[in-house]
């Protein structure tokens, strides 16, 4: 689960040698920290033709593939149950959140448009191997184990958190504090694999286990502690502030520790698709350079709860 | 890396982890025979409740009192006509918020056994809805009954209610008993709805793996043939019921359908003993 930086070095190596092959000047040594993927992107928008508007800073051009051109738009796997980052407008149709704008700010730097197509998590990363759609982008943390599936390009850093009712009445801040009490969390998720490590070191120790209850969907996990059938509900550390801070939930809940570190969240593309990452990994690149990452991150209220990479 | 058997196709290569598959369904982890403990006991529960409500429904159904006729009505068009999955979804998620108190809380005590809430609506939604379809099965059943056999039992001096234990319903079982073993089948099957309301049923266990794995064909196949094994079980157990019900009678000796004709759907359409 951990972020590793074997693949965050191959990941930028990976984009490195893609923008080199494209023709583009020479590059630093792979070797080089994660963030280094940044000059060559720069160094693309140098030898590129001008097509932005002349605004004022040089939107770096990026080498979309041919492909996703001539379809004239980007598909991307969202589970759309996962606020903020991703959820449905009371319309139940209109998908909003900060990944929705990340996908959508591609998608406007690839000059095309941005469809979303929801998918269950827990199957996500089949449907995008079974092509259904070119990208995942889904809160989705960059673990070694999905990275032996699909490539990572990482966009941001988040935590996990445990949403409690308020006041805390059991007191629970870590994962072990959750022995022999009830959580709802989704299936398919990190914070899954985290209870069920948790839970494994809690046997070992021989203390009861927690009764973990697993949805489908992320609102459905939420919608058992709210109606008091869990004694906590385990989500992202910008899920469970999200939560929290609702205003139809006001005084209801409360976070009652963040017990996992942020970690890496990526958008995945299929292994093959090289040139698709190179150019997601360009267009992350100028959502950090020119400051649009950060105003999406606080526009959804997460500056707090996650952790920029640059 | 689990090594994988690679099956040369005429085309692209199938990747098939045999060893993951072999390992699945042959040594089963406890979350899987828990699984498989709560397929099977829902099954069971869902569907005795649902042969009971469908009974009464039909008595209503065919009653005098305009009100049970009714009821016996709306019931069986509403629960016919509308999802499974959203039943399940108003039986767990909505009622709290209709009654504000939650039938279905995290444990449910039925001394000496306790359940979770969540099996516990899971099996009312089927049997709500198992009972909807039992309803006009046993209605069928009920009229294939020549209502000669009713009227001279009622000239014997037996009452509305010795007359459907003693003369009417023993007959009509005939009838009602092998679509009541098809429904059983599907019982087995359709309890892997219960997944989305989070019941660690057979299916949330494979979806489980796969999320845990990427390895999707093998899971879901494995969970497969765990399914192909409770009905292929209860293909042969009704067989040697409708047998048993059939002795005696002049079609007996056409309903005899063989195991792999009724597991291949072979069976005559009116092998059930009707039309003769």
């Amino acid at each position: 689960m951990r972020p590793t930086s074997r693949i965050l070095g191959v990941v930028a190596a990976a984009g490195l040698l893609a923008a080199a092959c494209s023709g583009t000047a020479a590059s630093p040594s792979p070797s080089s920290a994660p963030t280094s993927a940044a000059p060559a992107s720069q160094s693309a928008a140098a030898s590129a033709p001008a097509s932005e508007a002349p605004s004022a800073s040089a939107a770096p051009s990026i080498a979309v593939p041919a492909a996703i051109t001539s379809a004239g738009k980007l598909v991307w796997c969202v589970d759309v149950s996962y606020p903020p980052e991703e959820s449905y407008q009371a319309d139940g149709t209109t998908a909003e959140g900060s990944d929705i704008d990340i996908a959508n700010e591609v998608g406007k730097r690839f000059g095309v448009t941005s469809e979303i197509d929801n998918t269950g998590f827990d199957g996500i990363i089949p449907a995008l191997l079974a092509k259904k759609c070119d990208l995942i982008i889904s809160g989705m943390n960059d673990t070694p184990k999905r990275a032996e599936q699909v490539d990572f390009v990482d966009y941001l850093k988040v935590g996990q958190g445990l949403l409690v009712p308020a006041g805390n009445p059991k007191g629970i801040k870590t994962l072990a504090d959750l022995s022999g009490k009830a959580v709802a969390v989704q299936l398919g998720t990190t914070n899954k694999d985290a209870l069920d490590a948790a839970n494994k070191d809690l046997a070992a120790a021989g203390k009861p286990k927690i009764d973990i209850q697993t949805f489908e969907q992320d609102t459905d996990a939420f919608q058992q502690l709210a109606l008091g059938r869990v004694d906590a509900y385990s989500g992202d550390s910008p899920v469970c502030a999200y939560y929290a801070a609702k205003p139809d939930n006001a005084g209801k809940f409360e976070v009652g520790g963040n017990p996992i570190e942020p970690a890496p969240i990526g958008i995945a593309v299929r292994k093959e698709d090289s040139d698709l990452k190179t150019a997601v990994q360009a267009a992350i690149d100028g959502m950090y350079a020119d400051g649009t990452m950060k105003s999406i991150v606080a526009k959804w209220g997460m500056t707090d709860a996650v952790v920029l990479l640059k | 890396m689990h090594p994988s058997v690679f099956l040369a196709a005429a085309g692209p290569t199938l990747h098939f982890d045999l060893d993951f598959f072999l390992d699945f369904v042959f040594h089963p982890s406890s979350a899987l025979i828990g699984g498989l403990a709560i397929t099977i006991y829902a099954s069971v529960i869902a569907q005795t409740v649902g042969v009971i409500l469908g009974t009464l429904s039909a008595l209503a159904g065919m009653a005098r009192n305009p009100v049970l006729r009714a009821i016996s009505g709306i019931y069986v068009w509403f629960f016919r006509g509308t999802p499974l999955l959203v039943q399940m979804f108003l039986v767990y998620f909505g009622t709290p918020y209709l009654l504000g108190v939650d039938l279905f809380p995290r444990e449910l005590n039925f001394d000496p056994v306790s359940l979770r809430g969540a099996v516990v609506a899971g099996i009312v939604a089927l049997a709500i809805n198992e009972g909807a379809y039992m309803s006009e099965i046993v209605r069928a059943g009920i009229l294939s009954v020549d209502t000669g056999q009713a009227e001279a039992a009622k000239s014997l001096g037996m009452t509305y209610g010795l007359t459907m234990r003693r003369i009417v319903l023993p007959q009509a079982l005939r009838v009602i008993v092998p679509p009541l073993g098809n429904e059983f089948n599907n019982m087995l099957k359709t309890t892997s709805l219960m997944s989305v309301i989070a019941v660690e049923e057979l299916f949330r266990v494979a979806q489980a793996a796969n999320s845990a794995t990427f390895k999707s064909f093998e899971a879901f196949l494995g969970i497969a043939l765990y399914y192909l094994a409770l009905t292929t079980i209860w293909s042969i157990l009704q067989g040697a019921v409708e047998r048993r019900l059939g002795e005696g009678t002049a079609a007996s000796a056409d309903t005899r359908v063989g195991l792999v004709a009724r597991l291949l759907g072979l069976a005559r359409p009116n092998s059930a003993g009707l039309g003769r």
